[in-house]
């Protein structure tokens, strides 16, 4: 946490400060997308050498791809119908 | 960048598997994944400064963007729910594994710790499951479903792992959105999680 406030803070700075070549500036669309690669491999790994995983995979496998899609769309429906909602009610607060 | 992110995650199940990777490296592995997680905030921030869209976009929604992360778990817990019904799986246990929202570390080794193993692995890979599926559909979900929907989506995840493509799907317009809603759920885990637990 106290990294992700750190990084984002520096991130901010390297940005806002008018010395830092724009090359540097311009890198980063290539360092948010190298990070997520690194960030998957450690997912893979993290899956491969979970042996609990691996073992029980035809037992655990399915259940945790459905609960994940699940949460996944529940999350998405949630938000999507209140922001809607929200959207309609402030149309409706500019038309009065 | 979808083929890659594919291949990558290949490429670390076979290492994980074949113990390509001796255990001695291993063993700093979590430092890898924070320096991983420092370029890709950081490539954030960046973005965060080169434009104000953000800013923007918090000041037109002001308060309200307090429910994005509150009606997101709602969802989220609400359809998950339903898994009792046709999986071998009870329902205390389908709103522990969703209650990880994606944030798989925790939610697996706190299962693991208080439900044992089997359902430890179960949330492991469900919540991991959750990222992966957020990271590759990002772009889809914020074309078709609008900006909420895509923040929702990644649950937990949008303060670090999944920030920068969402960043990237909204050209910065949802950062602010991202971080705030991922906070709030990654709080929300290790509350609701072993509530559920209770009920086993």
């Amino acid at each position: 946490m106290v990294l992700i406030v750190i990084a984002l803070f520096l991130g901010f700075l390297l940005g806002t400060i008018k010395y830092v070549p724009r090359k540097i500036v311009n890198l980063r669309n290539a360092l948010i997308n190298g990070g997520v690669l690194l960030l998957v491999f450690g997912m893979g790994i993290n899956i491969g050498a979970n042996s609990q995983i691996t073992r029980n995979l035809k037992a655990i496998g399915f259940r945790a791809l459905v609960l994940a899609l699940l949460s996944s769309l529940g999350g998405m429906l949630g938000a999507f119908l209140m922001e809607r909602y929200f959207q309609k009610a402030m149309k409706e607060e500019s038309q009065k | 960048m979808t083929r890659y992110i594919v291949l990558s995650l290949s490429l670390g199940i076979l290492c994980g598997y074949w113990k390509i990777i001796p255990s001695f490296l291993l063993q700093h592995f979590h430092h890898l994944v924070d320096v991983a997680l420092f370029v890709l905030v950081l490539g954030v921030g960046m973005e965060l400064a080169a434009n104000k869209k953000a800013f923007l976009e918090v000041k037109a929604w002001g308060w309200r963007i307090l429910f994005l992360p509150f009606s997101g778990m709602i969802g989220s817990l609400g359809v998950s729910f339903l898994a009792a019904f046709f999986l071998p799986i009870s329902w205390p246990e389908t709103m522990a594994v969703a209650s990880g929202f994606g944030w798989y570390s925790l939610s697996g080794a706190l299962l693991d710790h208080l439900a044992g193993p089997h359902l430890g692995a179960t949330a492991f890979l469900a919540n991991l499951l959750r990222e992966l599926l957020a990271f590759l559909s990002v772009g889809t979900v914020f074309r078709y479903f609008g900006s909420w929907a895509t923040v929702a989506l990644g649950g937990a995840t949008t303060m670090d792992t999944t920030l920068g493509p969402i960043v990237q799907a909204s050209t910065g317009r949802l950062s602010a959105l991202a971080l705030l809603s991922g906070v709030i759920h990654s709080l929300f885990v290790p509350v609701l999680l072993p509530f559920w637990v209770r009920f086993l």
